[in-house]
């Protein structure tokens, strides 16, 4: 199947059901990890970044809506989000396309630097950082609840905008964390590691790392 | 047979210093000579710098080696100008009292043996402020180091030396022996830095949740190997150059520094070998430290095999002493306040018990106990009062951000190793894109 029109047929199925942050993320993850993929992929995408109770709960809607638009002729289909020229999402405004590209490198570092541990030790480190977070730096509630999503759930992705002092901050807490549980020099080599993994999706995304350390 | 000696030297001497032939003539050949050893002298224990600076740097983690290099640095930079303008005066200005001297402050013009005297005691002062960064890298606040290193060359050591190298200390008229400073120049300083830890806390991570402690190796142990050489080598002239004269018995006082150097190291690999333990680098040459600070106390005083036998046990000391220190939660980085600390406490008993022609007099050991006992109590007062009141105005410890990044980057702007950092988070080329924090 040919990838433009798959991609704009996922556009459209799921345009009615996501507010224009939340579809510009998932697209991008979309583009990410299951443009190349069978259709079977599809599922797993959307539990991916279907992560409020809403839109779990929509889920099975949007399965069909994007089978349904994948039997649609093309002229019926919303145009290509992914714009050619500059390789990026632009069909939002650039603030938004900034703060969707940000969360998703940071989603994907965060992802690296646990990634290595073991999960009981991932999981003691996501506690260590809902226990701390709150004396480092003041979260609103949707900040809130995305992090907690993002821990309790072992989501891909993080619903609410940080800027880079609080993305720092959280870094700042796991690397504590790992300090204290495994050790600092595994802790300075976790994140040499991380940093070194998440690159080129930084670099591709123009996305600089070092705002986050 | 001496004397044919000293008609070999003096000629020899006054052809190799050529331009003093001409002070010579107008001087005692013999003040020439005494000046020029205690200079000599002097400039080896400036070489210990050096030493301190590797040995620690090299203790430490690789994101931190330019921090530990530039507070050794500036601290021998920060007391010597503080023991010129204060230290000198407090400690060998005249004391009435016992207790401190009261002139000879900022001295500018004096006679040329002071100005022998003021070279040679400024380089021990650097000596006591820069035991304690050893102790304290890794998290220490740049600037809050500096001023501790102030407070401790222009106030609490010279006080200290006060007591007991001035003629008129309380602790010089009962007697008490400290030749060169095992516990004048390094339990103050071992004191400094355990007071400064216990205000500093841990690094990250350095105990375990369920507080055991956990191994930070330093970055590199050949820096640690040569480092220790080089404090060897400058403890000839720290012990040797104490006599304050050209006198025959220097060779006596060297060889008596460097037995007991030798058998620190292997008291200290004796106990790992008890303990089964591997025999470690770092042990092998604090142990040799510990055996050399043991030893200064009485280094002019004690026969060999009590030499070696002061040696040996303050390398056991060292090995000891740490395990103590790790037991208490205390995060000492190089181990200065077992090697310094409490080596030179058992350096200074061993000096009373060991003494020459008065082997275990008590008087002289209560003596001996009476100082040390008095070192303990006044530095770790005041350091405490001193590092406390730092730690609540300008701020002890770093930030966990610091830490994380290390302090060659937050403090310094500077990578030591840059074009090796490429495996790390934080690599040179992306230094000046960092937040500064």
């Amino acid at each position: 199947m040919d990838s433009v029109y798959t991609r704009r047929a996922v556009f459209t199925a799921m345009r009615p059901f996501l507010e224009d942050a939340d579809l510009l993320t998932a697209m991008m993850i979309w583009q990410e990890k299951y443009a190349n993929k069978s259709t079977y992929a599809f599922t797993q995408f959307l539990s991916e970044c279907c992560r409020t109770t809403e839109l779990k709960r929509n889920r099975p809607s949007i399965l069909n809506a994007i089978f349904g638009s994948l039997e649609l002729p093309e002229q019926d289909l919303l145009p290509d989000p992914l714009n050619h020229d500059t390789g990026r999402f632009d069909t939002l405004t650039a603030h938004e396309v900034q703060y969707a590209t940000a969360n998703i490198v940071f989603v994907q570092f965060l992802a690296a630097l646990l990634g290595n541990l073991s999960d009981d030790l991932a999981l003691k480190v996501k506690a260590y950082l809902m226990k701390h977070v709150g004396a480092k730096m003041k979260l609103n509630t949707q900040q809130t609840f995305a992090l907690k999503t993002w821990a309790h759930n072992n989501s891909a992705e993080l619903n609410a905008a940080f800027d880079s002092k609080q993305k720092q901050a959280m870094i700042n807490i796991i690397y504590i964390a790992i300090c204290e549980y495994i050790g600092p020099v595994q802790a300075d080599q976790l994140l040499a590691k991380a940093v070194q993994e998440t690159e080129p999706l930084a670099k591709k995304h123009q996305v600089d790392l070092h705002d986050y350390l | 047979m001496v004397i044919i000696k000293k008609q070999l030297l003096y000629p020899l001497l006054l052809l190799l210093f050529s331009p003093l032939v001409y002070a010579a003539e107008t001087t005692n050949v013999a003040e020439v000579i005494n000046t020029l050893w205690v200079l000599v002298a002097a400039c080896l224990v400036f070489l210990m710098q050096a030493g301190f600076a590797l040995l620690e740097s090299g203790m430490s983690r690789a994101k931190n080696a330019v921090n530990v290099m530039m507070k050794n640095y500036m601290d021998l930079c920060v007391g010597s100008l503080l023991f010129w303008l204060v230290g000198y005066g407090l400690m060998f200005g005249t004391n009435v009292s016992g207790y401190f001297g009261t002139d000879h402050f900022a001295l500018s013009s004096m006679a040329d043996w002071t100005y022998t005297t003021l070279f040679f005691q400024t380089m021990f002062a650097a000596t006591a402020a820069t035991i304690v960064s050893g102790a304290v890298a890794e998290r220490t606040n740049y600037v809050a180091y500096l001023m501790g290193a102030l407070g401790l060359t222009a106030f609490i050591y010279p006080i200290f030396g006060s007591w007991v190298w001035n003629e008129g200390g309380w602790l010089n008229k009962m007697g008490f022996i400290d030749f060169a400073g095992s516990t004048v120049v390094h339990s103050v300083g071992g004191w400094a830095a355990l007071a400064a830890i216990i205000v500093l806390g841990p690094r990250l991570g350095r105990f375990t949740p369920d507080k055991q402690p956990r191994s930070l190796p330093g970055h590199n142990l050949n820096y640690v190997a040569v480092g220790g050489l080089l404090l060897w080598f400058g403890w000839f002239g720290f012990n040797g150059g104490s006599t304050l004269a050209a006198s025959t018995n220097i060779g006596h006082i060297l060889l008596n520094t460097h037995l007991a150097g030798a058998a620190g190291a292997l008291g200290a690999l004796f106990i790992h070998f008890v303990l089964r333990q591997p025999a470690l680098l770092t042990s092998g040459v604090n142990g040799s430290i510990a055996g050399l600070v043991a030893i200064t106390a009485g280094c002019a005083s004690m026969e060999i095999p009590y030499v070696v036998l002061t040696g040996a046990i303050g390398g056991a000391i060292s090995v000891l002493g740490n395990k103590l220190i790790e037991r208490m939660g205390l995060d000492d980085v190089v181990g200065a306040v077992s090697v310094h600390g409490f080596a030179g406490v058992w350096g200074t008993l061993a000096a009373g018990l060991f003494l020459t022609g008065n082997l275990f007099n008590p008087h002289q050991i209560m003596v001996q106990l009476i100082g040390v006992a008095a070192a303990f109590v006044w530095v770790m007062i005041t350091a405490f009062i001193m590092y406390w009141l730092i730690a609540k105005t300008v701020g002890m410890r770093v930030s966990t951000m610091h830490e994380q990044r290390g302090l060659d980057i937050t403090e310094h702007g500077e990578i030591g190793y840059p074009e090796f950092s490429h495996q790390a988070a934080y690599t040179a080329e992306k230094l000046s894109n960092l937040e500064k924090l």
